[in-house]
């Protein structure tokens, strides 16, 4: 199916790509299907997480462990239930960037992970146990 | 607002299946224990808004802030 987007006006997107937010994001409570797609920047390590409906809703994405190679998401039993969770291989962890227009700015959201069941694409933003991660994480290690 | 005096290992129940708890008061310090249904979100107050502000911000990200972060980001790795 065609979506439109932010970064790429309209595009066609498939269905393997889309993802399912029970619950919504905090914020964006009411939006619920969003689709994963790749970003254009060669081998650059993020993504777009893009609102079904809404074009101008789009999270950039990336790895929390491309930002600190030893993260560990300790989160909520419960949290991990709601996405029907039934192995670890199911977990695909990602962190929401902010991008400023320095981009020496920019921020990681290390505190509140978006956690993708690779099995049946439902999603949720959980919260890390862990207060050692903040919601603004440098994304550039500076100096 | 209702409120309600508790002591120690006192609780509260809210509906049916909430029951919050306190478990331990010491000076300015209270140990409160939340025991509620996994639909039922319970946070700290002010993660909860620190999250929701990160993420209001990021989707105001401008495109053209976007365009070169990707090679900027693998030249700084």
């Amino acid at each position: 199916m065609v979506i439109e987007t932010k970064a790429f006006g309209k595009i066609e997107v498939s269905e393997k790509q889309k993802i399912y937010f029970e619950q919504g994001i905090l914020g964006f409570e009411d939006i619920h299907f969003f689709y994963l797609l790749d970003f254009p920047e060669g081998d650059a390590p993020f993504f777009w997480l893009q609102s079904e409906d809404y074009p101008e809703i789009a999270f950039i994405l990336i790895s929390p462990d491309v930002v600190v190679p030893d993260y560990k998401l300790v989160a909520d039993a419960k949290e991990y239930e709601a996405i029907d969770i039934t192995n670890d291989n199911e977990i695909l962890v990602f962190s929401i960037v902010t991008i400023y227009d320095n981009p020496e700015n920019s921020t990681v959201n290390m505190l509140g992970p978006i956690v993708i069941n690779k099995r049946n694409k439902k999603a949720r933003q959980m919260i890390s146990l862990d207060d050692k991660y903040t919601v603004r994480h440098p994304l550039i290690k500076k100096g | 607002m209702l409120i309600l005096a508790r002591k120690e290992n006192q609780s509260i129940m809210i509906g049916e299946d909430i029951e919050i708890s306190i478990l331990n008061i010491k000076g300015d310090h209270v140990k409160i224990g939340i025991d509620a249904p996994s639909d039922v979100k319970v946070y700290r107050k002010e993660v909860f808004e620190e999250i929701q502000a990160a993420n209001i911000e990021a989707v105001k990200t401008d495109l053209n802030a976007v365009k070169n972060i990707g090679t900027l980001f693998k030249n700084k790795k």
